[in-house]
């Protein structure tokens, strides 16, 4: 949607019908798209995210191969009465999350550098708001395709939006940003969306891709293997070998460790992954990354004794599978350390800019018209500041009722009530008063935080630190919202 | 190396910026030495050196911008109506026809379910015909999930920018019909 006035002349009649599919897409999908960008822009430090839930967790930079072995005894150890695991994963130390953490099909617990169990893994508000972003909080599967195809109509927003604006390139370093708050919003809308375009291309189509995979996969499912999906995954990330239940003693990863260590010495360790532990069938995966690569790691398998089996071949081997892994990263933006999670945040934020300007740009010029806008406005307010002030909430919740506090029904319920009131009492929905409301519980959680937890580890920090700026920026728009609203 | 090729981005993007609207060899003389290092990322690290180079560029962009805002001049708010009329005369509203609903479910689902069954026809075909009679592969696996949402993105950006519903039907049948052609020769 563009308000500049670059374009005033009478535009040709593709960029007129490529402006109306450009706002109908906008509608349509808008408000879901600005969920998924903010909580996406979110979670690309989640590891950052997940250390500052937990403060207080030990942390050891290393797990050596004789810890990791240790771990599993320990873990399977407290699975005593529960169902017997088929997975279980030992989550490496890293530099973003310096804490191994040990999982299996029932629990999670972080462990020390000796492999012991140092407490439970009950990152929730993190994970929450990961499953925001990864699938809406729906059933994975039906919630990865819902966000597959918007990740679609992102991109052919984006297209459209191209396609709307003849001078896009001509205007690209102009912002008048203290002009006319509708001219303003409309430059702030075009030149982010310029200068973010290969960003949210990347990420919408990368998006879609991840989420739509699973469309796809169940159509080749049914054409060649009677259903069965796990043929068409193992095609780019490898067969699991044949089952075999009769019991044997847990896996020798220790020294599928040191092997990686010696035999591909480039490598760092993220995860082990044992399938079937305990049984004449159990093998072990080690993913390791590789620096500089856009893969998300190799994972190289192992027997039970440890002896070295082979590689799925996603480093090296056909382009299919190097190019399907390298969606991940580059998709997550976890390819190339802090300054790229930084810049992903920050383009992440402008995307959901971008979203918000966008249909406020059409709400204006609807109350311009004379059309009923006021319940349409005061929804709109809801979803750009009301989902952030849910987000901060829930994250009080976690703090106040513990990790299983029923963090997706308190969301869902504040959305619903916003929107509730939005539509019968729209007077009641103030932005300006959701826009302060918003900051003022991010400077409170942040200041809480610190105060509460005294943890001077420099990312938990940065973070207290970040929300505390954030605040202060969300409430000086809002005070010069509210002065542009009583002038105009 | 790496690094090299990154400051040289950030050179170029700053010639990009000193010749736009001004020095227009400036600004040619900034893409050109974009391209060609990232061409030298390529070269040196392959597709993460790429990203890691557009990535910068995005960025040093993005501060640019940032720079214009704070330097942006402070005009008054008041507006006359022919500056109020040009600032509202690109953004698109629909024809006050009521709520269309018919029309609009219609465009929903032509430009949805209809375009996501044509690209998944589509891709499926290429699958089809990059396996040959061999078993799935992760070449032509990945061909086909990849294919799907660029055909989509594709047709439903085309789809939005026809003014009919009926002209609406044609970019999924121009995905749809070339699918069976390769699904038959495959």
């Amino acid at each position: 949607m563009d308000a500049g006035m670059s374009n005033a002349n009478t535009p040709p009649n593709l960029v007129k019908r490529a402006l109306a599919g450009h706002a109908s897409i906008g509608l349509l999908a808008g408000a879901l798209i600005y969920l998924i960008a903010i909580t996406g822009s979110i979670i690309v430090i989640h590891e950052r995210w997940q250390r500052w839930e937990q403060p207080n967790i030990a942390e050891s930079s290393i797990l050596t191969p004789a810890a990791a072995q240790a771990s599993i005894s320990a873990a399977l150890a407290l699975e005593q009465g529960l169902p017997k695991t088929e997975h279980l994963y030992i989550r490496m130390p890293t530099h973003d999350l310096p804490r191994a953490v040990i999982t299996t099909d029932n629990k999670a617990w972080y462990l020390d550098g000796e492999g012991r169990i140092a407490g439970r893994e009950a990152h929730s508000w993190t994970e929450f708001i990961m499953a925001l972003h990864i699938n809406l909080t729906l059933p994975v599967v039906l919630g990865m395709i819902l966000v597959g195809i918007l990740g679609v109509a992102l991109a052919a927003l984006l297209v459209t939006g191209v396609l709307a604006h003849p001078k896009i390139f001509k205007d690209a370093f102009r912002l008048r940003a203290r002009h006319d708050p509708q001219l303003a919003r409309a430059d702030w809308h075009n030149r982010l969306g310029v200068w973010t375009l290969p960003f949210a291309l990347a990420v919408s189509l990368t998006g879609a891709f991840i989420g739509l995979s699973y469309a796809g996969a169940g159509v080749l499912a049914q054409a060649y293997t009677s259903g069965d999906l796990e043929p068409v995954y193992a095609t780019i990330f490898g067969e699991e070998p044949e089952h075999d239940a009769a019991p044997a003693p847990l896996p020798n990863i220790a020294r599928a460790l040191e092997t990686v260590q010696t035999r591909f010495p480039e490598t760092f360790p993220t995860y082990v992954v044992v399938h079937d532990p305990g049984t004449r069938g159990q093998f072990v995966q080690i993913i390791a990354e590789h620096p500089r690569r856009l893969i998300y790691g190799e994972a190289y398998s192992f027997d039970g004794t440890g002896a070295y089996v082979g590689k799925v071949g996603l480093s090296d081997g056909t382009f299919g599978r190097q190019a399907a892994a390298s969606t991940y990263t580059l998709h997550f933006g976890s390819f190339g350390g802090l300054p790229i999670e930084l810049a992903y945040m920050l383009f992440g934020l402008a995307l959901s800019a971008i979203t918000a300007t966008g249909t406020t740009l059409w709400l204006r010029k609807r109350q311009r018209k004379g059309l009923p806008t006021r319940r349409l406005n005061a929804a709109w307010s809801v979803v750009i500041w009301g989902i952030p002030l849910a987000l901060v909430l829930t994250a009080w919740l976690r703090a106040l009722a513990g990790p299983d506090a029923p963090l997706v029904a308190a969301f869902w319920l504040c959305i619903a009530l916003g929107l509730l009131v939005a539509a019968l009492e729209p007077a009641r929905i103030q932005q300006t008063w959701l826009m302060k409301a918003l900051g003022v519980s991010l400077a409170v959680t942040g200041l809480t935080h610190a105060v509460y937890f005294r943890v001077f580890a420099a990312g938990t920090m940065a973070l207290n630190l970040g929300l505390i700026i954030a605040a202060i920026m969300i409430i000086m728009i809002a005070r010069r919202s509210a002065v542009a609203q009583e002038v105009s | 190396m790496t690094g090299v090729a990154i400051a040289l981005i950030v050179i170029a993007l700053v010639l990009v910026r000193t010749g736009w609207g001004r020095a227009r060899r400036v600004a040619v003389a900034g893409w050109a030495l974009a391209v060609v290092s990232l061409s030298g990322l390529g070269w040196l690290d392959g597709a993460w050196g790429i990203a890691v180079g557009v990535i910068a560029a995005c960025f040093v962009a993005l501060l640019m911008i940032a720079y214009a805002a704070l330097t942006s001049p402070s005009r008054p708010v008041r507006r006359s109506a022919e500056t109020t009329a040009a600032l509202f005369e690109n953004v698109a509203l629909p024809e006050n026809n009521g709520l269309a609903i018919g029309r609009r479910l219609l465009v929903f689902l032509m430009v949805v379910p209809l375009s996501f069954l044509a690209a998944q026809w589509f891709a499926f075909a290429l699958n089809a015909a990059m396996k040959g009679d061999m078993a799935l592969d992760a070449n032509s696996v990945a061909l086909m999930m990849f294919v799907q949402p660029v055909i989509w993105t594709i047709l439903m950006a085309w789809q939005m920018t026809l003014s009919g519903t009926r002209a609406m039907l044609l970019p999924p049948a121009l995905a749809a019909v070339p699918g069976i052609l390769i699904w038959m020769l495959a």
